[in-house]
C-alpha cells in the first residue's frame, strides 16, 4: 500500500522486534511512507531474516540501520536509543513491539517466567519510552507507539502475566501520555489479536483453535495478518493524530466487541 | 494525504457545519463522492459546491431520515460506501431540570436518528457483501459530566449500537466509532453554548473559562479542531483500518475516565 502522504517522509522511526511478524511489518510501512529505521532485534537468532528486512528499505531508497537489543535489559533499551541519536540527530518515532510470552498455565508459572514476560513485555517498554521521551522533549516532540494486546483488555487462558503485562502497557500508555503530551509527545497503542506470524504459527494450528477463534471471537471471520496492524500504527505516528493520546485502538478484528 | 478512497462514495449526516462538514470536505479531497444531509439547507446552499450533493431534511425525524437516505440511495443507485453518523448536540442541564421533553428530544436527535438511519443503509450494504461506518460519538460516552447527562446517556448508547452493528455484520460491513474530547464547534462556541456555560459556572471571562476548565478535567491537549477529528474517522472508514470493527476512537479528551 502507498503511505507515502503521511508525511513521515525522512523521519526516524525505531521499530523493536523487527526481523518478522508484525514488526517487520511496520517497519516496512515506515520505509514506504519514507522514513528511515533504526531495527531492534534479539541478539541471537534470525539474523538472515533482519538482513532481509534491511535490504527491503534499502530497496526503497531509505536508510536502516539494525541495532541488537535484548530489550529486558535496561541498559540495552537505552543503548538502542543513543545509537539511533547518535545515527541519525533525532528520534521522531518509537514503535515498542518486541514483547515475550509463555503459555504456561497459571498454576504452573515460574518466578522466572513471571519475570522473563514482564520484563520483556512491560518493563521494556517503559524504559523504551523514557530514554526516547528524554531525546523527543528536547527535539520538540515525537511519536510513540506501544504494541498492546487484545489479552489486556480481555483475559486469556494461559496468558495471565502476558495479560497483565499488556494491560500494564495499556495504562501505562494513558500516564505517560498525561506527563508528556503537553512538551508533545504523544503515547498510544496499538491492540491486534493474535497475527499470523512465524511465531505464532505452533498456537494458531493447535485442533481446533483455528475454528474456535474464527468461528467464536473473531466476528470478521478471518486471522489478523501483520500488514492489518501497519496503517494504524502510521495513523497514530503522523501530524493526523496529533490530537490522539493515550489511546488504545484495537486492531483486533472486532474480539474484544464481546 | 492518501487515505485510499478515489472514486468512493459517502453520507454524511449533519455535515453542514464543524466536526460533521470537516469530514464531508476531507472525504471530498481524498476523492470521494459526498452527499451531505442537514436540516440547515442555508449552510447546504452555501457548501454546495464543496460536495457531490447534499440534501436537506430535519434528520431528528423519521420523516426526514427517510427523505434524506431515499435521495442518497438514489443519487448513488445504492448504499454509499461509507455512512458518517455525524447528528448530535448536547447542552449542559442540571440533572433535575431536565424533563421527559428534554429526554426524549436528546434520544431523537443523539441516538434514534443514527439508528434510523443504519437500519436504512447497513443492511443493503451487507446485502453488497461491503461498507463503513464511522458514527460521530463522545469521550462523554465512558467519561460521566453531570451537566450532560442526557447527551452522555445517549452517546453511551451510541458506543453500544456500534458494537452491537460491527458484531452483527461483520466482515462485510465496518463500524467503529470516534469519541471526541472538547473540539471548537458550534456546540462549544455559539451562544449560550458550552463556553457561555463555563463562563457562568466559574465566573470569570471566556480564555479564563476554558483554561480553568482544561486544567479540572486534566486535559493536556487543550481543545481540538473538526479537523482533527476529521482525520480519526476517515482513517476508520478507510482501507487503512480494513481490520478495525467495534473500535471506538478517543480523540484528545479522555485519558483518565473510563467507565
Amino acid at each position: 500500500m502507498d503511505y507515502s502522504s503521511f508525511g513521515l517522509h525522512d523521519k526516524i522511526a525505531v521499530v523493536t522486534g523487527a526481523s518478522q511478524g508484525i514488526g517487520r511489518a511496520i517497519a516496512l510501512g515506515f520505509a514506504h511512507a519514507g522514513a528511515h529505521l533504526v531495527l531492534a532485534k534479539h541478539p541471537s537468532g534470525r539474523h538472515e531474516e533482519i538482513k532481509q528486512v534491511v535490504a527491503e528499505i534499502e530497496a526503497l531508497g531509505r536508510k536502516a540501520i539494525v541495532v541488537p537489543t535484548d530489550v529486558s535489559h535496561v541498559d540495552q533499551v537505552r543503548g538502542m536509543i543513543d545509537k539511533a541519536k547518535e545515527t541519525f540527530g533525532r528520534v521522531d518515532v518509537l514503535v515498542n513491539n518486541a514483547g515475550w510470552t509463555g503459555t504456561t498455565p497459571a498454576l504452573d508459572v515460574t518466578e522466572d517466567e513471571y519475570d522473563r514476560t514482564m520484563a520483556a513485555s512491560l518493563k521494556s517498554v517503559f524504559f523504551a519510552c523514557q530514554a526516547a521521551a528524554k531525546v523527543m522533549i528536547p527535539q520538540g516532540g515525537g511519536k510513540i507507539v506501544n504494541i498492546g494486546s487484545n489479552f489486556g483488555v480481555v483475559a486469556f487462558q494461559g496468558r495471565s502475566v502476558y495479560a497483565a503485562a499488556k494491560a500494564g502497557v495499556h495504562h501505562l500508555s494513558r500516564a505517560l501520555s498525561l506527563e508528556w503530551a503537553k512538551q508533545g509527545v504523544t503515547v498510544n497503542v496499538v491492540a491486534p489479536c493474535i497475527t499470523e506470524t512465524d511465531s505464532r504459527k505452533v498456537i494458531l494450528e493447535r485442533p481446533g483453535y483455528k475454528e474456535w477463534a474464527t468461528g467464536q471471537m473473531l466476528p470478521v471471520g478471518r486471522w489478523n495478518q501483520p500488514d492489518d496492524v501497519v496503517g494504524a500504527v502510521l495513523f497514530l505516528s503522523s501530524h493526523m493524530a496529533d490530537m490522539i493520546v493515550g489511546h488504545v485502538l484495537m486492531v483486533d478484528g472486532g474480539w474484544t466487541i464481546h | 494525504m492518501d487515505y485510499h478512497l478515489q472514486g468512493t462514495t459517502a453520507y454524511v449526516s449533519a455535515g453542514a457545519h464543524g466536526i460533521g462538514r470537516a469530514i464531508a470536505d476531507l472525504l471530498a479531497a481524498e476523492g470521494a463522492r459526498v452527499i451531505v444531509g442537514d436540516r440547515d439547507d442555508a449552510a447546504l446552499d452555501a457548501n454546495a459546491a464543496r460536495w457531490f450533493g447534499t440534501v436537506a431534511a430535519n434528520l431528528a425525524t423519521a420523516d426526514g431520515v427517510a427523505h434524506a437516505v431515499g435521495h442518497v440511495l438514489d443519487r448513488f443507485g445504492g448504499p454509499p460506501d461509507i455512512l458518517i453518523n455525524n447528528l448530535g448536540v448536547g447542552d449542559s442541564i442540571p440533572f433535575e431540570e431536565t424533563t421527559d421533553d428534554t429526554w426524549l428530544r436528546s434520544f431523537e436527535v443523539n441516538l434514534l436518528g443514527s439508528v434510523r438511519t443504519a437500519r436504512a443503509l447497513v443492511p443493503k450494504m451487507a446485502a453488497r457483501g461491503s461498507g463503513s461506518v464511522v458514527n460521530t460519538g463522545s469521550d462523554l460516552a465512558k467519561q460521566p459530566e453531570p451537566g450532560f447527562m442526557e447527551y452522555g446517556a445517549c452517546k453511551a448508547g451510541l458506543l453500544y449500537l456500534t458494537k452491537a452493528l460491527a458484531k452483527q455484520y461483520a466482515p462485510a460491513v465496518r463500524v467503529n466509532t470516534v469519541l471526541p474530547g472538547p473540539i471548537w464547534s458550534r456546540m462549544w462556541t455559539r451562544e449560550g453554548g458550552i463556553v457561555d456555560q463555563l463562563v457562568a459556572h466559574y465566573g470569570v471571562d471566556r480564555d479564563s473559562a476554558v483554561k480553568r476548565f482544561l486544567e479540572d478535567r486534566q486535559m493536556p491537549m487543550g481543545i481540538g479542531e473538526p479537523q482533527d477529528v476529521a482525520h480519526a474517522v476517515v482513517f476508520l472508514a478507510s482501507p487503512l483500518a480494513r481490520f478495525i470493527t467495534g473500535a471506538a476512537l478517543d480523540v484528545g479528551g479522555t485519558i483518565r475516565g473510563l467507565i
